[in-house]
């Protein structure tokens, strides 16, 4: 029920069919990232085949590396399930799916996954559900200074945007091993692994300093938490003394202590509870250097 | 060149057979609304073909997972506007709650009375920042309630509405230099 709006009448109307001529040179380089892409795409096929479901995408471009060299591990994977082997994709999508191109080759390659590499993704919404429309795509692996090719940054989310919550994100290795849920559908973007999402809360570390001088620059202590994600931080000195306390709504804490005084330089104590709406949890305690 | 020649349904699995000349098809049947969309998330240009190109990987990636139910363009349209988010994000400029501060209205130079064009249009929004610019796009252009932007860009409902009647305002403004000199 949207009020009368003629601003966003006029922008609706005249931007919502609006096209834009495209350079040419952008199809190549989709291509170009096609191409990239289908490298793991087959490794996830390797993995369906195996039966092995598990719900880690290593990032694409250890795929790359890592799939040429640490070739063929095909047998292992049968044994030794969750960790080490890493099948590099969405499996999920696989059962569903319709026949995969360009597998040709690598059916059977598989990862063997160092336990630190990854950057993965988890495809939960594996299933686009009935409402397609609802694709939601997360990239986070810029975060964790890993650069790859942007699909390994896709996930799909379904239905609705309550449950479009992130659940992407930089995984502990020992998490990612799922069961197979194929048929669950959408449901499971619903129900992810617990353990999974708990990394997922935050899209950065929270930061161990902070500046709040006016230059623009960390001027504000906030905790990094993935959107639609809850948190209530409280500040403690050193004494033990609370002195400020925020969340998600408010900006995070500007270096003012109760009371408006401008706090001291020093060292300040964190305790933050984040929460996304599905119900995972987790605290984080720490430090904050303030310098002004 | 024409994609009447070929079905929606054909274009589909010709793309989720990776079949080259398909995906081009497909992406110049929709790059041009597609790169329209990004150009309104997007500060300039060359962050917008960024998007796009990000998000027809995305698409073609993705479309085995497609489901005949919606349209095509409106799934990949939300690819996109959820790349475009995800780039804003990326690059920092989304994640804090009152997201930036107003800019200065600038004295733009367009066309006059009521020939305002998309490009014009496009200009403008791009003028906003980015927080204003992200709401006004998923409120005003893509129709989002401000409860579903709230949730996507994990900031509260009124926070949403609140970036919105700025963004709006400041539009207004500058649209109101050359049209409605009473406003």
């Amino acid at each position: 029920m949207k009020e009368k709006d003629e601003i966003a009448d006029l922008f609706h109307s005249k931007l919502s069919h609006h096209a834009e001529q495209v350079d040419p040179a952008l199809w190549s380089k989709v291509q170009a990232g096609l191409k990239v892409s289908s490298i793991t795409t087959a490794g996830s096929v390797a993995g369906k085949s195996i039966g092995v479901v598990k719900t880690l995408i290593i990032a694409s471009g250890l795929v790359v590396v890592t799939g040429t060299v640490a070739v063929l591990v095909l047998n292992k994977d049968s044994q030794n399930t969750q960790d080490a082997l890493v099948p590099t994709s969405q499996n999920n999508d696989a059962i569903n799916s319709q026949e995969q191109p360009s597998l040709s080759s690598p059916s059977q390659i598989t990862i063997e996954a160092p336990k630190s590499d990854r950057l993965t993704e988890k495809p939960d919404g594996k299933e686009l559900a009935q409402e397609t429309e609802y694709v939601n795509y997360q990239s986070k692996d810029d975060e964790l200074g890993l650069v790859s090719a942007p699909h390994k940054t896709i996930k799909n989310l379904p239905e609705n945007l309550e449950k479009a919550q992130p659940e992407t994100k930089a995984q502990q290795p020992r998490v990612d091993a799922k069961p197979s849920t194929e048929n669950q559908s959408e449901s499971s973007a619903a129900s992810p692994n617990p353990k999974n999402e708990l990394s997922s809360l935050l899209i950065n570390n929270i930061p161990n300093i902070f500046t709040p001088n006016s230059d623009g620059k960390n001027d504000v202590f906030s905790i990094p938490v993935t959107e639609g994600v809850t948190h209530t931080t409280k500040i403690f000195s050193a004494k033990g003394e609370l002195v400020a306390s925020f969340d998600e709504k408010t900006n995070g804490w500007d270096g003012t202590i109760l009371g408006g005084n401008e706090a001291a330089n020093g060292t300040y104590f964190y305790v933050t509870f984040v929460s996304d709406s599905q119900g995972h949890e987790q605290q984080y305690k720490g430090s904050i250097y303030l310098k002004r | 060149m024409k994609t009447e020649e070929m079905s929606e349904q054909e274009l589909i699995e010709g793309c989720i057979r990776n079949h080259p000349a398909t995906q081009e098809r497909l992406f110049k049947t929709f790059s041009g609304k597609m790169l329209a969309i990004c150009c309104r998330y997007a500060s300039n240009r060359v962050e917008a073909e960024d998007m796009l190109q990000d998000g027809f990987i995305k698409v073609f990636s993705k479309i085995h997972l497609f489901r005949s139910q919606g349209s095509l363009e409106g799934w990949i349209k939300k690819i996109m506007v959820n790349t475009a988010l995800d780039t804003l994000r990326k690059n920092k400029r989304l994640i804090t709650n009152e997201l930036d501060e107003e800019r200065d209205v600038e004295d733009f130079s367009m066309r006059p009375g009521n020939q305002l064009e998309a490009k014009d249009l496009i200009v403008l929004i791009q003028t906003l920042p980015t927080g204003f610019r992200t709401v006004f796009n998923l409120y005003a252009v893509e129709g989002y309630t401000h409860k579903e932007i709230g949730e996507l860009l994990g900031i509260s409902e009124n926070t949403s509405k609140s970036q919105y009647s700025r963004a709006r305002a400041q539009l207004q403004k500058m649209l109101a230099i050359q049209e409605m000199p009473n406003q």
